[in-house]
């Protein structure tokens, strides 16, 4: 079963792909997948939002919550959107090799997404509180509610693993006004995190009737 | 065997299995000396469980990194992370050809066949683990099997393995034509092709390990709340093998996606696409999105399991009962489940009927009947099948007002579906038809469907479905789909492509004697599947009453489906004592008008030695002066 | 967003506009959520919540990340 014989074999271990895409065709085709790429995951966060609404509800009041401080979410809320307009200003940074601008909107933007997983993993799920507010064992409330964080704590992760390379790439020079292709795929990446949570924020903390959980 | 030891398959193996004993061993240790992070247990009342389940879910998460950093697939990306900037490597680096297939490589082809060995290899042993149980069923009491859970082991491993060989014989196919058939050189994502192949590895190395390692009884549906509380363990094996063969899934799907939409050859508008490359595309959209659903619904059993997070039962403390907090609900993962396992059997089936009108055109030497309508109906089979999951829920406590909405999407598949079905009719009426072995697996193909497609809507409707529900005639039902749909198109596709891949011919008789032997096989044990469901037989059930009166037809199932190994192994010896002779094959031995066969056999490393393009219709067959694809001057040489 | 730079690379006195871009979608974001959060807790409507996260994943998706590009930079057939 073999592939290719005779022709093109053995010169010097190096074959040319004649019909190889340009840099510029690749970064489009790279686009799109990033996004079908989003657009799959789209589908991760609609199954967890599937279970919120089918398992938090009562049959006679519709839609439940468990109740949770509204104060540090709104905050963390915040701190995201802010890590977002910062990572805009780096990519917008970058596309214009304004170094400097780059280089501290996207330390920016890792110290604020730092600050809401640390906010999130701390202070919302309770590691390191006397009394959690919520546990994973509290029936169907624990279980999605750190299904949901947790999932979106792991795509804020990789996010955080993503713009600490692209910062580190960017300070060694690897981006240029024409192929700064890693910041926009970071961009894009880091956004759609906070675009998930746009529509986690309300689902978990507002929509639905507050139900005290006992113990906490 | 040098060659063998330093293999990339070696070393992942190694890298994997040495990842989960050394985190194991650390995981488990270390849970048992920090008693300050308590880990909860599983809600398990006096079970001793033989492993430490916690510590080996971890573990089984770690090994699958130890699989991928010690075979090397995403080395290149952590260069490109360190701020290299790595290029292709192309070729076999100067070892010998064969190599090639068990180390990376982007090559697509390769990728293919890398697809298709690993197919036919867990096709087998899924193969074996049916014919042992069919063995067990032939007669009523217990044969050879200790007790009734070895049984529910055997019939769980032959559903989820042959799921992993289905997938991995639609990834032959997608990854070693499409790029050919759009006339490109190669997929646009090839690290990530690679990568998709390589993550299926290790997963199926876990879904076989979970047969040893304590097996389970939940079949491949894996439903709670009996996978949440089932004591055999191998359930979590199964649940991440499942998982992680979907990371396979969703990347190969969204790298077919891009690929057809950027890559295809000057002049090949989307209506000029071979008809598969269609049905391909349709069958990766697929893949790209469910999948993602089938993960959260695994996970969410496997941290049920593990972290005591209650998704699927329907009971919760008193304390909080009484504070309204609600518990879970076991219908929840019914319906996440079946929104990606039914499409699940749209992505097996949906290049399987590519193929069939892809092949049917040149054997009738006759275009294709309604090009567009066929390309459209695999996109609408795609569409409406994301709406009809429910179905497989109709005996459930799901809400009746639900039903009839899945009940009548469900019908509505037939819509799309009958437009191939007339299509095919129409492209065979009044054909110049020749049978060799390709266009017989085409024409079987087509009538086992036809079995299969019938029986659907039985099964759709509520009313019928109340009676037939996890009887025998699903299980004829479905077997009749998937051979119609995936299993004898493929093989039509081996045969028929045989010559291109190997650039040698396979033996024409033994591939009509293996179509002969297999195809009244299959009808027998599908008709009688069915029959015996009527009469009252049970699916997963190790033993059956001798008074049901259906002992003559388990016997006959059973030499049918020994009919069907013995028939697969004939194809095998074919194949593998044909790809050894000197014989070359003739350059163009179907008088195809397909672009590959412009390019020589097997095919170059980049598919074509200069760029094609396509100047008409793709199965204008026997009409006069009608070109498809040209190579402008072929370049060098 | 090259196109609006004239010609000489580095000349950050162009960008501008569109820096400000960024900055008046962060401030709109800003402004919805509150809208959001306000509505969250004291005229508790599903309907309105998903329609004002429909509204900001629409500005995100449309200026941050640049979903146009897909079919302005996109087809190269």
């Amino acid at each position: 079963m073999a592939v290719a014989h005779g022709h093109d074999d053995h010169h010097h271990g190096e074959l040319h792909n004649p019909m190889e895409p340009t840099r510029q065709e690749q970064i489009v085709m790279n686009r799109f997948g990033l996004w079908l790429f989003c657009f799959s995951e789209v589908f991760l966060f609609m199954a967890l939002l599937a279970a919120r609404f089918y398992l938090w509800r009562d049959p006679v009041q519709g839609a439940l919550r468990p109740e949770l401080e509204q104060g540090p979410a709104l905050i963390f809320t915040c701190v995201l959107l802010v890590s977002s307009w910062f990572m805009n200003r780096a990519e917008v940074a970058s596309a214009n090799e304004d170094m400097k601008t780059f280089n501290q909107s996207l330390a920016m933007t890792f110290v604020m997404g730092l600050i809401f997983l640390l906010g999130v993993i701390f202070y919302e799920w309770g590691l390191g509180l006397a009394h959690p507010h919520i546990l994973p064992t509290d029936g169907a409330f624990g279980a999605v509610f750190f299904a949901m964080t947790g999932m979106h704590a792991i795509h804020v992760i990789t996010g955080l693993i993503f713009v600490a390379i692209v910062w580190r790439n960017g300070n060694l020079g690897h981006y240029s006004r024409e192929d700064h292709w890693g910041v926009e795929a970071c961009a894009i990446y880091w956004h759609y995190v906070d675009l998930v949570w746009i529509f986690f924020y309300p689902a978990i903390y507002l929509i639905g009737i507050g139900v005290h959980i006992p113990g906490h | 065997m040098k060659y063998f030891l330093t293999s990339a398959l070696t070393k992942g193996l190694v890298g994997q299995i040495l990842t989960f004993i050394v985190s194991y061993g650390l995981i488990r240790n270390f849970r048992k000396t920090v008693s300050g992070w308590e880990v909860p247990a599983p809600e398990l009342s006096g079970w001793q469980a033989p492993y430490d389940e916690p510590a080996m879910v971890l573990a089984t998460i770690i090994s699958l990194f130890g699989f991928l950093l010690a075979c090397g697939v995403v080395s290149d990306w952590l260069k490109m992370m360190a701020g290299q900037k790595p290029h292709l490597k192309h070729g076999a680096q100067g070892k010998p050809e064969w190599t090639r297939y068990i180390n990376i490589d982007v090559n697509h082809k390769v990728i293919g066949i890398q697809y298709g060995l690993n197919s036919i290899f867990i096709l087998l042993v899924g193969g074996l683990l049916a014919i042992l149980f069919r063995l067990e069923l032939a007669l009523p009491g217990l044969q050879f099997l200790q007790d009734g859970s070895q049984y529910n082991t055997l019939f769980s491993a032959h559903g989820i393995i042959m799921i992993a060989a289905i997938f991995a014989g639609v990834g032959a196919m997608t990854n070693y034509l499409g790029p050919v058939l759009i006339g490109a050189s190669d997929m646009s994502f090839p690290r990530l092709n690679a990568f998709s192949y390589w993550v299926g590895v290790p997963s199926a190395v876990i879904l076989l390990a979970g047969i040893f390692m304590g097996g389970w009884d939940t079949g491949w549906v894996g439903y709670p709340t009996h996978s949440t509380t089932t004591q055999m363990i191998g359930v979590q094996m199964f649940l991440l093998g499942f998982y992680l063969n979907g990371f396979s899934s969703i990347a190969s799907g969204l790298n077919m996606v891009v690929t057809a939409v950027y890559m295809r050859a000057k002049g090949m508008s989307y209506f000029r696409m071979p008809i598969f490359v269609w049905a391909a595309v349709a069958a990766s959209i697929l893949q790209a999105t469910t999948t993602q659903t089938v993960g959260v619904a695994l996970t969410m059993v496997v941290a049920q399991r593990t972290l005591g997070m209650n998704f699927f039962t329907p009971v919760i403390s008193p304390e909080l009962l009484a504070a309204g907090v609600p518990a879970g609900d076991p219908i929840l993962f019914q319906h996440i489940f079946w929104f990606y396992s039914h499409p699940a059997v749209y992505v097996w089936i949906l290049p399987g009927l590519g193929i069939i009108s892809e092949l049917l055109p040149v054997f009738t030497r006759k275009p294709l009947f309604g090009y567009k309508w066929i390309a459209l109906s695999s996109i609408g089979i795609a569409l409406v099948g994301m709406l009809v999951w429910a179905h497989h829920m109709l005996t459930s406590s799901m809400p009746p007002a639900w039903k009839i909405p899945f009940m009548l999407s469900t019908l509505l598949v037939a819509v799309p579906t009958g437009v191939k079905f007339f299509s095919w009719l129409a492209t065979i009426w009044e054909g110049k038809m020749r049978f060799p072995t390709p266009m017989l697996f085409v024409l079987g193909a087509i009538s086992v469907f036809l079995l299969g497609g019938l029986s659907g809507p039985i099964l759709g409707t509520i009313a019928t479905d109340m009676h037939l529900h996890d009887t025998y005639f699903v299980v004829g039902h479905f077997h009749a789909t998937i051979f119609g749909g995936f299993v004898f198109p493929f093989f039509a596709a081996i045969y028929y492509w045989f010559p291109k891949i190997t650039g040698k011919m396979y033996d024409e008789l033994l591939g009509k004697i293996h179509f002969w032997i297999m195809v009244p096989g299959f009808w027998v044990m599908s008709l009688l599947q069915m029959r015996v469901g009527v009469l009252g037989m049970r699916r997963r059930i190790a033993d059956y009453g001798s008074d049901l009166g259906i002992q003559v037809e388990h016997a006959l199932i059973t030499v049918a489906t020994l009919a069907i190994g013995w028939s697969i192994l004939i194809m095998l010896y074919n194949l593998i004592t044909s790809a050894r002779k000197e014989e070359l094959a003739p350059e163009n031995p179907w008088e195809s008008r397909s672009p590959e066969f412009l390019a020589p056999s097997p095919l170059p490393e980049f598919n074509y030695l200069a760029p094609i393009e396509v100047v008409g219709e793709p199965y204008d067959y026997g009409l006069e002066g009608a070109t498809y694809a040209v190579v402008p001057t072929p370049a060098g040489d | 967003m090259s196109d609006h730079s004239h010609s000489e690379a580095k000349s950050p006195v162009v960008d501008k506009t569109v820096y400000r871009k960024g900055f008046n979608t962060f401030i709109a974001l800003a402004v919805l959520t509150a809208i959001e959060y306000f509505v969250g807790i004291y005229l508790p409507s599903a309907v309105l919540l998903i329609l004002l996260a429909v509204a900001k994943a629409a500005l995100v998706m449309n200026v941050f990340m640049g979903i146009t590009k897909l079919w302005r930079e996109g087809d190269h057939h």
